[in-house]
């Protein structure tokens, strides 16, 4: 038998649960989301096990992934004589570097790799971001062996083979390239989380991928 | 009568003057590398026009290519011409039709503007500038 005070009692105990439950349920989902990678479903999650050994724009050696572990990294995939494309890809990933430092977002790292190493050699890289005004602040740009590259384009799941020929006035032959529209998302322990269309990016969805991973 | 035969001729001699050329701009690019001009053609005339032929100065070689996708794949591919129909817009564009501008003479440096000529099969000769830049 509950007399009216202990009715009274248990009804308030009752009221007053509920908006605790609510609070912890609040507090549990914003911890949830905090955490790298929750909150955002990713369609890959593929652990880049090998080490690269490239050399970037200024000529140092550049060993991926190692290099840029605890870091997101936006990576490209790109030739320099690539004139519609490319150029493409690497300004969506200038604008996203742009967003993110005006953001104050530092634990990412931009990486454009050549899949035509031949000619891509690391003073091409630099004069080609030289002329885009790229800050290369975290923004590398990779080439090296072309047996190093072919291996790691294949761990990226990323095809590149000469194209159409065109000759020039003087009878030179130029190659164009037939190659996959590339942005790879490589979350901070080096896992390769999603793949994006380099040139029809959606920078806004990106951004929002990559904050979910730092 | 004469003043009717001569007007009918005047309009026959502008019936091509209706091809304009609007918002061209061309990649940054440096040295010796290629780049792409991209603008509209807009044909207000009764006629077709067939765009053959373009040149730039600084460029060493010039040639009207399409990118196209090949599979999951993007591929380039050269084109003869472009035709642009009566009263209607043809649109060079990032990932479709473009110019190639190939074994560049100097520097294609951001915010300069560069002259260049388009070729008409109508006869037609226009002569546009172009911004440079990055932003499209």
């Amino acid at each position: 038998m509950y007399n009216k005070y202990e009715k009274h009692h248990k009804y308030k105990k009752a009221d007053a649960s509920f908006p605790c439950f609510i609070l912890i349920s609040l507090i549990s989902i914003s911890i949830f989301s905090l955490l790298p990678g929750c909150g955002k479903s990713f369609s890959k999650d593929e652990k880049i096990k090998s080490s690269f050994i490239l050399v970037n724009q200024d000529s140092s050696s550049v060993t991926f992934p190692d290099n840029f572990s605890n870091k997101v990294i936006v990576m490209g995939f790109i030739y320099t004589n690539c004139p519609d494309i490319c150029p493409l890809t690497v300004h969506h990933m200038q604008q996203i570097q742009e967003k993110l430092k005006k953001e104050g977002r530092n634990d990412v790292d931009f990486v454009a790799l050549s899949f035509d190493p031949d000619r891509d050699k690391p003073y091409v890289l630099k004069k080609y971001a030289d002329v885009r005004e790229i800050d290369l602040s975290n923004f590398e740009f990779l080439t090296g062996n072309k047996t190093e590259i072919d291996s790691l384009l294949k761990i990226m799941n990323v095809y590149a083979f000469p194209g159409d020929t065109t000759k020039g006035p003087n009878g030179e032959s130029f190659y164009y390239m037939t190659h996959t529209d590339r942005i790879t998302l490589i979350d901070k322990n080096g896992n390769i989380r999603e793949d994006y269309s380099g040139s029809h990016v959606d920078i806004n969805i990106l951004l929002e991928d990559i904050k979910s991973l730092i | 009568m004469n003043i009717l035969f001569f007007f009918f001729l005047f309009l026959l001699s502008t019936s091509g003057d209706n091809i304009q050329v609007k918002d061209a701009w061309i990649r940054p690019a440096d040295t010796g590398m290629n780049s792409a001009l991209y603008f509209k053609i807009v044909n207000e005339s009764d006629k077709a026009d067939t765009l053959y032929k373009v040149t730039l100065e600084d460029a060493g070689m010039v040639m009207i290519h399409e990118s196209y996708k090949k599979g999951d794949m993007m591929a380039m591919r050269m084109v003869d011409d472009i035709v642009i129909k009566p009263h209607s817009t043809f649109e060079l564009k990032p990932g479709g039709f473009h110019i190639m501008l190939m074994m560049l003479k100097k520097d294609l440096k951001k915010d300069d503007e560069k002259e260049f000529e388009l070729y008409f099969k109508s006869g037609k000769k226009i002569k546009e500038k172009a911004l440079i830049k990055d932003i499209f």
